[in-house]
């Protein structure tokens, strides 16, 4: 049943680079647009003074809430979001006002200068105090509630034979779509109208909200057909900017653009709501479920947003995924004052399934039943209707467990428990067209036949990747006997195609299909009609094949017949079609009813390893079993299918937005851990069809319901590979580590210097002291009045490239000039210059001198590299020349394209990766003394220090400095006048802070040949491929005859403000034979110097293991090669 | 309190009195009015119309500015134009030669919004050039790991490159 695969129809522009996304439109007369954000949490508006802004150079608008109707979006249900903040401010970001100005520098420099006086308001308790201390702040605080019963109350009178109560929270994700959000408006003063550039997959629903935010008529607001850089629910309704464009371009009669930046795009649109959800689920001793009930608890941000719309089908979903007599929810929506979250693929599905599948292996497990078989026994059937109202039409989801468990081998594998290898199952089900409002149950579609034999499908659908216009294509091209690449689509503009809801809720296919499938039918009845007239005969006995019309030995092209269709017009045939679905809405605040026409329903097998020393996880296959209807368009549903496993395993595995003090924290790629190609794994899809159901040929919605059952599929296997179950996501290295050590009563817990620290030594009182004040008001002190007598940075002043012929003319220019830094290959430098961290302006640029790019083996066995030479040269030459641990960390930094820029040196001077400082807190090493480490409060569990950190805890990020330290190397660094040789332990005084003058370079390391010949060893955690290290160790060894050790390096990356030599280790290994417990001992003999932070404590296990592993991986390469190579 | 801070944004009119360099982009010679902080990205997105090369994160990140510069993929984001020595390789200039893989990334459905597809390519198009992909999907999996693809979940742009790849090997 399954269709041929077929291109889509724009395939030839997405692949080449032709396709026109908002950024891409002319932008000539274009004016462009910067918003104002508020740097308070929540305060009072006083007064905004645009008068200075509207008076700089190229300003053409300024507006504020004063300039708008008072109006809210519409939203999902709560309605509470101004476009721009009316009186209040209730975020850190929330727009305040906005220009419009002839250069984007203009616009940038106005905002500036519009003066906003504030009266601060007192803060809502933060969503962790409400988890901690119960709901407190009262009802302002509080977006939206609900308490729902399903089923008969009387069911929870009876204690049921068991019980399992946990808590389950899954964080909040970025949508990180890869176009940033822009939009472009225009008014057209000569028709009334406001012609809109803005990519979304909800055309109708942004034209409505847009219209209604602006005082006009839907009708007077056209959204043009433009791609989408992606969507995931992030542009399926308006976010923060299309009002403000549209505004802005209606005040000036011009064009106005505005686009987000990276930072913007993260920090200030919309998210996936932090959901927690405190589930207790009662069964019988047969494993049937009985009753639940559930308490969710969701952050929303500043505004509901989806929040509560969201909570809403959670509540559903919990009470509807398996039959249960009764279920009791309860839910609030909180109000904090970070950026509100919004619709996010799943809509709050993903969090329940969530909850739901990991308690229910604690149940299986509690009930020893098989977990496959307790979700069959409890699985809905055909027919039934769930005890939240859903009535159930079809439902494959006991042939989809089943399906999975064979896929993975089930129960031979199962069997075989704590091998550090997991399997894990667990199911999803999702809505297929949500019923909830009358604008989602209706869909039009048009079918132009032309004479000459054209046929142009209309739908009003987007296309951010989903789809569907190639759905509704190949539905009409079959109706009419066509290849799909016959048919060409008009989609998206709203004055050029007919009404369809958009695809949120998994509506697209459903919806959109249908309404294509019935103008394809109309079209093809139609056309049989006319074939029927014209060559006397009944109308089924005509066929329609590859153009042709045919009956019997009369044979006509579609285009003739149409050409003498009586109504067409202009040689267009045009018929029109809409669908409605007659199922009753669901309305009122019960939750009880049916709430889509059809329910998807899928399983899915994950199997991973977790490595129990650095508690690090490997996807390696997941098993997608869907329910899904019959599949139309393959390659969509597959890619939709593989696209949202690795979505969801991204939420699962290290996903999640930081704030701290309520702005975002870890806002860009490099922070925020989304999954890269080596991370994902190889995802099988495997689609149980059928052409039943009520969606068009019976197909079901995939994209959303794809992303329900993986997380919970992953901790299940992780506790069935290693014993723990984590509830708390993402499940990063230190949660495994932190579940292993507590589940194990024999590890010795290490805990760094507490037992020494009373020691005379001033350095670690100063550290405890300051750790002790921190949360006692030095943090608030710092962080609110510190901060106001930070040093200013002057910003970025416009580069100069000054040019230099020898490594001692650099030094010299940078001698001569003030105000000046030499650049290799830039990649962290130009960065750093944006991010307002390095703002010298003349970059003495080493490129292109040669004798910095030296290269080679001496006749001595040393190895010279220059301090230009690329990453990627140097990986090549030491894989080549046996420099194996060199080799094998600079595979690990970063990605191809930077490694074939970045240079040895400017990775050994890269400045630190702390987040806090890279963005834009005005912390201690920003700021000055009177500034907070923002680290100590904050998130500082992966790039923050475990042992050494004083005042600022960050470390130093180079992976390269850690494998030199182990190597002995030596900088030489070039002066103005004198060279002199520096080893590698004396480049740093702090992190990412060398003890280079600024006037000096490093011109060449030289890795001395006798340490090339011992055998080094280079592992590295990190969060994703090509991620900076958490940990890094690198083990350096020779051994002579006998066996035992006689030199050994044994340094680690990532743990201490400089890379850490562990001593302590080195000590204990010289002069024995290693052995594993020699090894596993000296490897932790480092930790009681450490001082870690609470959350770095992890690293001393992570630390110790990876030492032990490159220890004992050096000790078995034995015996190391004889001659480094030459070149 | 603070905020974020202020990059330059694109599409900016040309800076006053800049300099002009010469760029080889796509086998010609252009000269352009590159400013010193000029990144390569708005040199061919803003003067050469060049628009196929996409802006991701202007920082080096995320790999939709991905150009060749003498064939090794290059981030055009972070790459001041007035040093770019160089011939430069843009989807437009690798359109027509890698038809084949784009034609792979349409079968197995290695794109979906689109917007990292450019920089997908041009990556792809430079690794097969050079007889640089490798045999292990592991392995070139990491090599196309500099690409963040927020859609497909990758498996199909792996599938695609190997397709590609392999009918490149076979076919000299
Ligand atoms: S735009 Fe250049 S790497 Fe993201
Ligand atoms: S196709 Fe959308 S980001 Fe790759």
């Amino acid at each position: 049943m399954t269709k041929p695969r077929v291109r889509h129809a724009e395939w030839d522009e997405r692949t080449s680079g032709r396709t026109s996304y908002v950024g891409d439109l002319p932008t000539f007369g274009v004016l462009s647009a910067a918003l104002l954000r508020s740097p308070h949490r929540r305060a009072r508006i006083l007064k905004i003074d645009t008068s200075a802004a509207e008076a700089c150079p190229g300003v053409r608008a300024v507006i504020s809430a004063a300039d708008l109707p008072d109006r809210h979006y519409t939203d999902n249900g709560t309605s509470d979001r101004p476009a721009l903040a009316r009186g209040e401010v209730r975020y850190v970001g929330h727009e305040i006002a906005a220009i419009a100005a002839d250069t984007q520098e203009q616009a940038r420099a106005a905002i500036e200068r519009i003066r906003v006086s504030y009266a601060p308001l007192p803060p809502f308790p933060s969503f962790e105090s409400q988890l901690k201390s119960g709901p407190s702040g009262g009802d302002e605080c509080i977006a939206g509630s609900l308490d729902r019963l399903f089923g008969d109350e009387r069911c929870f009178e009876t204690e049921p034979a068991i019980r399992v109560t946990g808590e389950y929270r899954f964080g909040s994700q970025a949508h990180a779509c890869m176009e940033p959000h822009t939009a472009l408006a225009s008014w057209n003063a000569e028709n009334n109208v406001l012609d809109l550039w803005a990519p979304t997959q909800g055309t109708r629903s942004v034209q409505r909200d847009v219209a209604l935010m602006l005082g006009l008529d839907a009708d007077q607001v056209r959204v043009h057909r433009i791609a989408a850089g992606g969507d995931f629910g992030s542009r399926v309704r308006p976010g923060d900017i299309e009002v403000v464009t549209a505004a802005l371009a209606i005040k000036t009669q011009r064009a106005v653009r505005l686009m987000l930046t990276r930072d913007e795009e993260f920090a200030h649109t919309k998210r996936r709501h932090d959901f927690v959800v405190r589930l207790s689920t009662g069964a019988a001793a047969d494993g049937r479920l009985l009753t639940r009930t559930a308490e969710i608890l969701v952050e929303s941000g500043g505004f509901a947003q989806a929040s509560v719309s969201e909570m809403g089908y959670s509540s559903q979903l919990l009470a509807s995924q398996y039959r249960v007599d009764a279920a009791r929810i309860q839910g609030t929506a909180f109000y904090t004052h970070r950026r509100p979250g919004g619709s996010f693929r799943g809509a709050g599905g993903p969090q329940a399934a969530f909850a739901l599948e990991v308690q229910m292996d604690e149940l299986a497990e509690r009930l020893s039943i098989d977990p496959v078989d307790l979700r069959i026994r409890n699985a809905h059937q055909p027919g039934e209707t769930t005890t939240a109202g859903w009535q159930i039409e079809g439902s494959r989801l006991t042939e989809c467990l089943q399906t999975a468990r064979a896929a993975v081998d089930w129960d031979q594998r199962r069997a075989l428990a704590g091998s550090g290898r997991g399997i894990g199952i667990a199911a999803g089900t999702h809505v297929s067209g949500v019923l909830t409002n009358p604008h989602a149950t209706t869909a039009s579609a048009t079918i132009d036949l032309g004479a000459d034999g054209s046929i142009v499908v209309r739908t009003g659908a987007g296309d951010p990747g989903t789809g569907q216009p190639m759905v509704a294509a190949i539905l009409v091209a079959e109706e009419l006997g066509v290849d799909p690449d016959a048919v060409a689509i008009v989609y998206q503009d709203t004055a050029e195609t007919p009404y369809d809801p958009g695809a949120g809720a998994s509506k697209g296919t459903f919806m959109t299909g249908s309404a294509a499938l019935g103008a394809g039918r109309l079209a093809s009845t139609r056309v049989r009609e006319l074939a029927a007239a014209k060559f006397a005969v009944l109308a089924d006995q005509v066929t329609l094949a590859d153009g042709l019309v045919t009956a019997g030995h009369d044979t006509m092209s579609l285009g003739d017949l149409v050409a003498s269709a009586p109504e067409a017009n202009d040689g267009i045939l045009r018929i029109h079609y809409r669908h409605d679905l007659e199922l009753p809405l669901l309305t009122g605040s019960s939750g009880f009813g049916n709430l889509s026409p059809s329910y998807g329903f899928a399983a899915h097998a994950v199997e991973l390893d977790v490595d129990r020393s650095t508690g690090r996880i490997r996807v390696h296959r997941v098993h997608a079993v869907h329910d899904s209807g019959t599949i139309i368009n393959p390659t969509g549903a597959r890619g939709q299918v593989v696209g949202g496993v690795v979505m969801a395993l991204g939420a699962a595995l290290g996903e999640e937005l930081v704030y701290v003090e309520d702005q975002l924290a870890n806002g860009s790629y490099t922070e925020y851990a989304m999954p890269r190609a080596a991370d994902a794994p190889e995802v099988v899809p495997i689609f149980l069809e059928s052409d039943t159901g009520p969606g068009p040929q019976g197909a079901k919605g995939l994209a959303e319901v794809a992303l329900a059952p993986v997380a919970a599929a992953v901790v299940n296997a992780v506790h069935h590979a290693v014993g723990v179950r984590i509830t708390d996501l993402p499940i990063t290295p230190d949660k495994v580590l932190a579940a292993l050590e507590a589940a194990d009563p024999h590890q010795i817990r290490l805990n760094g210097s507490r037992s020494t620290w009373r020691r005379i030594d001033p350095h670690r009182w100063w550290i405890h002291l300051m750790r002790w004040a921190y949360p006692r008001g030095l943090h608030a002190v710092l962080h609110h009045y510190g901060t106001r007598l930070a040093r200013r940075r002057r910003p970025a002043d416009r580069l100069k490239l000054i040019p230099a012929g020898t490594g001692q003319e650099a030094a010299r220019r940078l001698a001569q000039t003030p105000r000046s830094r030499p650049l290799g290959g830039g990649s962290d430098l130009i960065v750093a210059r944006q991010q307002g961290l390095r703002t010298e302006e003349n970059l003495v640029d080493l490129t292109g001198i040669d004798e910095l790019t030296v290269l080679e083996g001496t006749c001595d066995g040393d190895l010279r590299i220059g301090g230009a030479v690329t990453l990627e040269d140097l990986g090549r030459f030491a894989a080549a020349h046996g420099d194996t641990a060199i080799a094998s960390a600079i595979d690990t930094i970063a990605t191809p394209q930077i490694r074939s820029v970045a240079t040895v040196a400017g990775n050994l001077c890269q400045e630190k990766r702390c987040s806090y400082f890279r963005n834009g807190y005005p912390c201690y090493k920003r700021g000055g003394a009177s500034c907070p480490c923002y680290a100590v409060l904050g998130d500082h569990r992966f790039y923050h220090a475990a042992l050494g950190g004083h005042r600022c805890q960050a470390t130093t990020p180079s992976d390269l400095a850690t494998v030199f330290t182990a190597l002995d190397a030596v900088a030489v660094v070039q002066g103005p006048t004198t060279m002199r040789r520096l080893p590698i332990r004396d480049l740093y005084r702090g992190p990412g802070e060398t003890t280079l003058r600024n006037d000096e370079l490093i011109a060449e390391i030289v890795v001395p040949a006798q340490a090339r010949r011992r055998t080094t060893v280079f592992e590295k955690l990190g969060l994703y491929d090509g991620g900076f290290a958490m940990v890094a160790a690198c083990a350096s060894l020779e051994v002579d005859d006998d066996g035992a050790i006689t030199t050994c390096r044994a340094v680690l990356g990532g743990l201490a403000p400089k890379p850490y030599r562990a001593t302590d280790t080195e000590r204990r290994l010289i002069g024995h034979v290693p052995t594993d417990s020699l090894i596993d001992q000296a490897s932790t003999s480092w930790t009681p110097h450490a001082d870690p932070l609470p959350g770095t404590r992890w690293k001393l296990r992570a630390g110790s293991n990876l030492l032990a592993r490159a220890l004992r991986t050096a000790a078995d390469q034995r015996p190391p090669r004889t001659t480094p190579g030459h070149a | 309190m603070f905020m974020g801070r202020h990059r330059r944004q694109r599409g900016e009119p040309a800076r006053t009195q800049s300099p002009t360099t010469t760029l080889t982009v796509n086998g010609e010679e252009h000269q352009v009015s590159a400013a010193a902080d000029a990144t390569l990205l708005d040199v061919l997105r803003d003067e050469l119309g060049l628009q196929g090369t996409k802006l991701g994160c202007g920082r080096g990140e995320c790999g939709a500015c991905t150009v060749l510069v003498d064939g090794r993929a290059a981030l055009a984001c972070i790459a001041l134009a007035s040093r770019v020595r160089g011939h430069v390789e843009t989807i437009e200039g690798l359109a027509e030669p890698a038809k084949a893989l784009r034609a792979a990334f349409a079968d197995t459905g290695a794109f979906q919004c689109g917007y990292c597809t450019p920089g997908q390519v041009v990556r792809a198009a430079g690794l097969i050039r050079s007889g640089a992909v490798p045999a292990d999907d592991r392995d070139l999996r990491h090599q196309l790991a500099g690409n963040i693809c927020r859609c497909t979940g990758y498996q199909a742009i792996v599938e695609a490159v190997r397709t590609a790849a392999d009918a490149t090997a076979a076919a000299s």
